[in-house]
This record gives C-alpha cells, sequence and structure tokens, in this order.
C-alpha cells in the first residue's frame, strides 16, 4: 500500500525517504516507508502512538539509524551523516531551550556553532525574533515566559539559520487548547514567511488539517496513506484513513455488478454508482461504503438507490442543524448532519426515516 | 493580636521543634562542650603563645600549607575521575546502574583502616602496580609508590569518590539529554554541546562534590599515615603527635582549632559560590 506522490523535477526535492526500515529486535517501528517532500512543502505525519511518525522523524533528524533504506535531503545521502551535519532544524515536543541562556543566545547558539561573529549572530537572531514576535524579550530566560513564548523562541531557534528541513515534534503538545489554534496559523504563517520545508508530527487530525500542505498518516509503522488534506478527506483509501480524518459513518455490504453500475448493498440500503467512476476492488474482498455525515441527506421514503432506510435513535439540536443518529436494521448507526431543521422539528425520536445521498458522494474502500 | 504576645513564650514554639531536643542535647554534651574545652585549652591562661609559635614556625606552616596543596590536588583528581562515572551513572540502564552503585559503595562500606593496608599491598616496591609494570617492560627498578605523596593521594582519592559521584550524580540524572539532541541538531559538535549546554548545569553538582572532598580531604589522618612518609605530614597527624607523643596538648588544640578555621574557611568559600549559582538561577526563574 505505497503511495506514490506524483512525480517532481529532482531539483526541487528536499527529502526523500526511500524504503525506510527500522526494527527493535523483532518489532519493525518502521516498515518500508517511502515518500518525497519537494522545497517549501509543508508536510505532517499524522497517526496513532506507536505508529512510527516520531521514529520517522528521527530518522530524519539522525537520532536513529535506519536498519536500511536510504535517506536523502536535498540529493545528499545521509547514511551515516550525524544529526549535527545535517542542517536540519528542530523544534522539540517540549522545546528543549537550554535553561543557563538568554533567550537571544538560545536563538544564537545554532550560528554561534556556525561560526557568525558575535555582532553577526545577534543580528540575525533579533531578526529571527522580530518575526516570531518576541524582539522585546531577547534578555529574558525561558522560564520566565510562558508555553506559547516558549515555543516560538523553540521555532525561532529552529529557523534562525535557515536549515534545509524543520522538524516539528508534536509542536502543540505542551500548549492549552486555546493557545492551540492561534499557534498552529502562526507557524504556518511564519515558516511560510521564511519559505521553509516543514515536517511536523501529530496525533491530531485537526492540527493536520489546519497546517499541512500534505499529510502522511501512519498505521502500525506503515505508511497507510499520503496525500493533500482533500484528497485524504475525499479519497482515503482505507477505512483507517477514512475514519483517522474527519467523521465516517463505515458500511460493509455485497458488492454486485449490475449493467454498467456497481451496486454495493446491505440490510435497508444501497449505494449504486457507475462503475466507470469506482475504484478497482479485487475479487473476494469484503468492499466498503465511506459515507460524510455532511453529505447524508434526507430522501423521500421508499428504498431506491442511494438511499437507506432506519429509526432515528438520537435527534441533537444544534441552531443551524440537526445531528442525527440513525439505527439501520441490522443495528448498524448512521451518524448524519443535517439542516432539513424544518423537516427534522416534527419527526420524534423512533419514526422511521429514509436518508439519502448523491452518487459522487460514495467513496468504495476495499474493506 | 495583642494576645498572641502575651502567650507564654514556650507554647510559640512549632511543636516540631520539641524532636530536636534529643540531637541538640547530644550535640552539645558531645561536641560544642569538647570544643570549647579544646579552644580554652589552646590559650592557656588567656595566652595565646601556641598560635603564635604555630603562626611564626616553618614547619607548621609548612605542613599546614602542605595539607591544603595535597587537598586541593585530591579535590581535583576526585572530581575528574568522579564527573565521567556519574555521567555514566546518570546516562545507563538500570543494570549497569546498579553495578556502578554497587562498585562505588562496597568499598564505601569497608573499613577505613583495611583499605589502606590494601593500598600497601598494591603499591609496595613488591607489589602487583611495580610487579605488573616490571611485567611489562614499562619499568627496571620498582617505582616508589608508597611513602610518597603520590600514594597519599591515591588512597585519599579513592577513599573520597563516593563522596564527589553521589551529589554529581543527583544533579546530572536531572539534566534532560534531549538539551544534547537540541544542541547537536542545531548544529554543535558533542564537545561543543558539553562545553555550552551540558557542562553549565552540572556547576552546582561539581561545586557539591569539590566541598566535600576538599573539607574531608584537610582532616584525613589514617590514609597518610599509613601510606604517606613523615616527611610529608598532613595537619592531623601534627595534632595526633602533639598530643599523643609530645603530649603538648595546649599546642595540640592550638593547631585544632587552626584546622577548623581554615575547614570554616573554605566551606564558606564555597558556600558563597553556591549562594551566586543559586541566585542566578532565581534571576532566570523569576517572572519578568
Amino acid at each position: 500500500m505505497r503511495a506514490t506522490p506524483s512525480p517532481a523535477p529532482s531539483d526541487t526535492i528536499a527529502l526523500q525517504l526511500d524504503q525506510i526500515s527500522k526494527h527493535y529486535g523483532e518489532v519493525r517501528a518502521l516498515d518500508d516507508i517511502s515518500f518525497e517532500l519537494r522545497r517549501g512543502e509543508f508536510l505532517t505525519m499524522l497517526g496513532p502512538s506507536g505508529s512510527g511518525k516520531t521514529t520517522s522523524l528521527r530518522v530524519i533528524a539522525g537520532f536513529v539509524e535506519p536498519t536500511s533504506g536510504r535517506l536523502t535531503i536535498d540529493g545528499r545521502d545521509m547514511t551515516g551523516v550525524a544529526p549535527q551535519k545535517r542542517n536540519i532544524g528542530m523544534m522539540f515536543q517540549d522545546y528543549a531551550l537550554f535553561p543557563h541562556m538568554s533567550v537571544v543566545e538560545n536563538v544564537a547558539y545554532p550560528l554561534e556553532v556556525r561560526g557568525l561573529s558575535r555582532a553577526d549572530r545577534r543580528k540575525r537572531a533579533m531578526e529571527m525574533l522580530e518575526i516570531v514576535g518576541l524582539a522585546h524579550c531577547a534578555t529574558r530566560y525561558p522560564k520566565q515566559m510562558s508555553g506559547g513564548q516558549q515555543q516560538r523562541v523553540a521555532l525561532a531557534r529552529a529557523l534562525v539559520f535557515r536549515p534545509d528541513i524543520v522538524l516539528l515534534d508534536e509542536p502543540m503538545a505542551a500548549l492549552d487548547k486555546k493557545l492551540r489554534s492561534q499557534m498552529q496559523i502562526e507557524i504556518m504563517h511564519i515558516t511560510r514567511q521564511v519559505g521553509a520545508t516543514v515536517v511536523s508530527v501529530t496525533h491530531d487530525q485537526e492540527e493536520a488539517l489546519v497546517m499541512s500542505d500534505r499529510i502522511a498518516i501512519f498505521k502500525d509503522g506503515r505508511l497507510a496513506q499520503i496525500g493533500t488534506p482533500q484528497d485524504l478527506y475525499r479519497q482515503p483509501n482505507s477505512a483507517f484513513v477514512a475514519d483517522f480524518i474527519g467523521e465516517a459513518n463505515l458500511l460493509r455490504g455485497q458488492l454486485r455488478q449490475d449493467g454498467a453500475d456497481l451496486v454495493l448493498e446491505g440490510p435497508g440500503w444501497q449505494a449504486r454508482l457507475p462503475a466507470a467512476s469506482a475504484p478497482a476492488i479485487p475479487a473476494g474482498a469484503a468492499p466498503c461504503l465511506v459515507l460524510r455525515p455532511e453529505r447524508i441527506g434526507l430522501a423521500e421514503a421508499g428504498s431506491g438507490p442511494n438511499t437507506a432506510q432506519g429509526v432515528i435513535e438520537e435527534k441533537i439540536y444544534l441552531g443551524v442543524e440537526y445531528r442525527l443518529l440513525v439505527r439501520l436494521p441490522d443495528g448498524v448507526v448512521v451518524q448524519l448532519r443535517s439542516r432539513d431543521v424544518a423537516r427534522l422539528a416534527d419527526l420524534p425520536v423512533g419514526s422511521p426515516i429514509t436518508l439519502g445521498w448523491a452518487p459522487e458522494d460514495i467513496v468504495l474502500i476495499p474493506g | 493580636m495583642g494576645n498572641r504576645s502575651a502567650r507564654p513564650l514556650l507554647s510559640r514554639v512549632p511543636a516540631a521543634l520539641w524532636l530536636l531536643i534529643p540531637v541538640l542535647l547530644f550535640v552539645a554534651v558531645f561536641f560544642l562542650y569538647p570544643l570549647l574545652r579544646l579552644l580554652m585549652v589552646s590559650v592557656p591562661g588567656g595566652s595565646f603563645q601556641f598560635y603564635e609559635q604555630i603562626l611564626t614556625s616553618p614547619v607548621f606552616l609548612r605542613v599546614i600549607g602542605e595539607t591544603f596543596q595535597t587537598s586541593l590536588v585530591v579535590m581535583l583528581v576526585t572530581v575528574l575521575i568522579a564527573f565521567p562515572y556519574a555521567y555514566a551513572m546518570a546516562n545507563c540502564s538500570r543494570t549497569t546502574l546498579l553495578l556502578l552503585t554497587i562498585a562505588l559503595l562496597i568499598p564505601f562500606w569497608v573499613s577505613l583502616l583495611l583499605r589502606s593496608f590494601s593500598w600497601i599491598v598494591l603499591l609496595q616496591n613488591s607489589g602487583l602496580v611495580n610487579d605488573m609494570l616490571r611485567g611489562l617492560g614499562l619499568i627496571d627498578r620498582p617505582l616508589r609508590l608508597i611513602r610518597t605523596p603520590l600514594g597519599v593521594a591515591i588512597g585519599m582519592v579513592h577513599v573520597l569518590l563516593p563522596y564527589a559521584v553521589l551529589p554529581l550524580y543527583t544533579i546530572l540524572k536531572k539534566i534532560d539529554m534531549r538539551l544534547m539532541e537540541a544542541s547537536s541538531i542545531c548544529g554543535a559538535s558533542w564537545f561543543h554541546g558539553f562545553r555550552r549546554v551540558y557542562l553549565p548545569m552540572t556547576l552546582p553538582g561539581i561545586a557539591a562534590a569539590a566541598i566535600l572532598t576538599f573539607t574531608l580531604s584537610l582532616g584525613f589522618y589514617i590514609t597518610p599515615a599509613l601510606l604517606g612518609s613523615p616527611r610529608d605530614m598532613m595537619i592531623a597527624q601534627m595534632i595526633a603527635g602533639q598530643i599523643q607523643e609530645q603530649l603538648n596538648f595546649g599546642l595540640g588544640a592550638a593547631l585544632a582549632v587552626v584546622l577548623i578555621a581554615l575547614t570554616a574557611t573554605a566551606f564558606g568559600l564555597f558556600g558563597l559560590l553556591q549562594m551566586v549559582f543559586a541566585r542566578r538561577q532565581a534571576k532566570r526563574e523569576q517572572t519578568a
């Protein structure tokens, strides 16, 4: 299930992972990971804990040597290259700011290491602090600053030497919820402003959707799917991806060919779409229908193609819309959001209801 | 509020302080009182003649000077050896940590006398060390290891190692090693990161280890007596000599007071240093 991103001219490829695996004894922390990153792109590696996203980040940083596979940065093979020689910036989960150095000393540290003169590194560190909006805090120490401020210092330190790649390890994990959405936008703006190529790691799908050009979804050490947020939402290639990105109803049924159409059906429901537009479903697979809650509406009573019959199990009024849980005959519960407020107001819990959807909103996955 | 000052004095003492009374009594009877007696013996009839004798005699001054010199060298060597050991303890697996701790503490529990005699066995002219060096063809004649300042220093460092390793370890294990990862991803070599990031954070531990080993060194008696020669005597031996052999209690007491005063001065200087660290630390953490 390896996703191959559209081939790009090699001069714009900033990072390439080619069949990277990492084994710890019997455990396969990473299994055959391959993807490419174009210069200036913001990629988020998304997945539950233990899925391999953090190990991938540490492989890119050079803290973990892969068991097999090849990593290249700007075309340079990184095998055996120490982290300090990779020209990578990294923002750690708890920022890892040097507590005994002031903010400006922290930001100037990568420049100090690179042998810039005292005046030059101060100038560039101050410019970077200006960009992250902390120029007025230059002489403070990390412990004197709030979590959000510390994060911006860490970001400044990761960007100040114009690294080829910037890695963000769970960038929002240490922030409270309110600050998160603000910093997501801010980090996105800052990294775009300096033209950085970014690889971020998170288990928060909303954060991935907000910040990324592309998302790589990890599961059990493998790359489940990689693509733009829209691709992943509209064309998930597995139930796992469909469930991980946004809300999804997953209906398992029987597949049959009916003339030029492909029909997937189960108790009380039937989905019909032109066979030409359906993905190739291998024979003997148990295919699965993916329906997004906002793509399901109310239909006229009576069974037909692309409808489902059920009973309202729960009805929640949310002002502009209703959130409905509908139980199908075989007990499967479908959730949907409907703006048909006037009609739904008259339907009590327990009344039968017919749901419908457009053929183009159907996503079939091999299961 | 006016009532409060009217309450009897004793009832205002926090209850927990009463628990300290046995300790305070013990210290008063068995430490402070003898110390006072010592002070009095050192100034018979209010005369400072013994102190005058110490401060004008080249022999005494030399012994005091050499005691300081030996202690300083021993302190430096001990901390230098203890640092990598503590670093290993702070950054190893649990099994290795257990082994390193046992290796550190077993000698610590063995009698000081026994350890000093063991060093004699090892360092003497026909001892293990000289035999090995000769066997390897590195030397023709045995090195004089015993009855030299070098032998004293070796024995003292051995005794003092746990006192330096343990305070260092408590500081080192608290240092987040991700800071070193951060340093290397910033482009710094291991050595650069060690010097600029790691080492500055260990300074409180180094100071604690140094003060313990130095002040303990100043009062060493058994190890220099067994491994050293009478020519490079330390101040504790000289005090013992005055009291046991010369029966000159007054001079012995005066020497002891000088030792206490010098140790207290060293302790005070280190304390000052630690206060500076603490203040700098506090300054970095106060909210602006």
